[in-house]
C-alpha cells in the first residue's frame, strides 16, 4: 500500500497498475486457496478495505489536487464525466489530463473486477470468512 | 434541471427488485448490480460523498441525473412519495398531487 501511495504521488500509472494488480493477486490467492487461515482471510479483508479507502478517498483527492493545477480550470465532476462518457477530445489535448484519465481508468478497472460471478469475489470471501471465524471471536 | 417522479428508497440490494419505471432512487451507495435497472431510473440521490463510488461512476456512465453527498438521503423522503428534484440546485420538493 505504501508503494501504491508513493506511485500515486508520482502519478506513475504503470507502477500504480502493477501495485494494484499485486494487491488483487494476493487477495485472490487468499480467497481461493484451500489452505487459507483465519489470519490470512483477515489479510484479504484488510486489502479489500484499504483499496476501498484508497479509491473512494485518496484517489479522488489526488485527481482533485492535480486538476487544481491545470489551466484552463476543469472541475473534477466535469473531468470524470468526460472520461465516463468517453468524450475525450478535450482530455487528449493535455498531457496531465491524459495521464489523469489513464489513472482513473485503472481505478475503474479495479472497481469492476468480477470473479466467480461476484464483484471482488465477494461471495467466496464471505463464505470463507464466516467459515473460518472462530466461535468466540468478538 | 427539474425531474418529477416517485421516490424509491434503496437500503439493500433486495430493494433493486422493486424498482419501477420513473423511480427516483434515494440511496447510501449502490452495488454494481443496480445497473441492470438503469433503464427505469429517472435520477439518483446518493448519500456517499465519493465521486468514485460505484453509484457515482454508474450514474455518470449512464448519464443519469444525480446528486452525491446528500445527507440522510434515505430518510428525507418516504418510499413512494411523489417529488420534484432540482439537480442543479440540489433541491427536493414534495408534491401533494401527481
Amino acid at each position: 500500500m505504501q508503494e501504491l501511495l508513493k506511485n500515486t504521488y508520482l502519478l506513475n500509472n504503470v507502477a500504480i497498475k502493477k501495485d494494484i494488480d499485486r494487491l488483487w493477486d494476493k487477495y485472490s490467492f487468499i480467497v481461493e486457496s484451500k489452505k487459507t487461515t483465519w489470519e490470512e482471510i483477515n489479510e484479504a479483508r484488510a486489502i479489500n478495505y484499504m483499496m476501498h479507502i484508497y479509491i473512494e478517498k485518496i484517489a479522488q483527492e489526488m485527481i482533485i489536487l492535480r486538476l487544481n493545477r491545470i489551466t484552463p480550470k476543469i472541475n473534477v465532476e466535469e473531468f470524470l464525466y468526460l472520461v465516463d462518457r468517453k468524450k475525450l477530445d478535450i482530455i487528449k489535448g493535455d498531457k496531465i489530463l491524459s495521464r489523469l484519465a489513464e489513472y482513473y481508468k485503472i481505478i475503474k478497472e479495479y472497481k469492476n473486477k468480477i470473479k466467480n460471478d461476484s464483484f471482488h469475489n465477494e461471495k467466496m470471501f464471505l463464505e470463507k470468512y464466516n467459515r473460518l471465524k472462530p466461535d468466540n471471536f468478538i | 434541471m427539474e425531474i418529477k417522479g416517485k421516490a424509491k428508497i434503496i437500503k439493500s440490494e433486495k430493494d433493486y427488485l422493486s424498482i419501477e419505471d420513473g423511480d427516483i432512487l434515494f440511496m447510501r451507495n449502490a452495488s454494481p448490480e443496480i445497473f441492470i435497472h438503469f433503464h427505469k431510473i429517472k435520477a439518483m440521490i446518493i448519500e456517499n460523498t465519493s465521486l468514485l463510488s460505484h453509484a457515482a461512476i454508474l450514474a455518470r456512465e449512464h448519464n443519469i441525473p444525480h446528486n452525491i453527498g446528500v445527507e440522510n438521503a434515505t430518510s428525507i423522503v418516504s418510499d413512494g412519495e411523489i417529488i420534484i428534484i432540482d439537480i442543479k440546485n440540489r433541491k427536493i420538493t414534495k408534491c401533494k398531487n401527481y
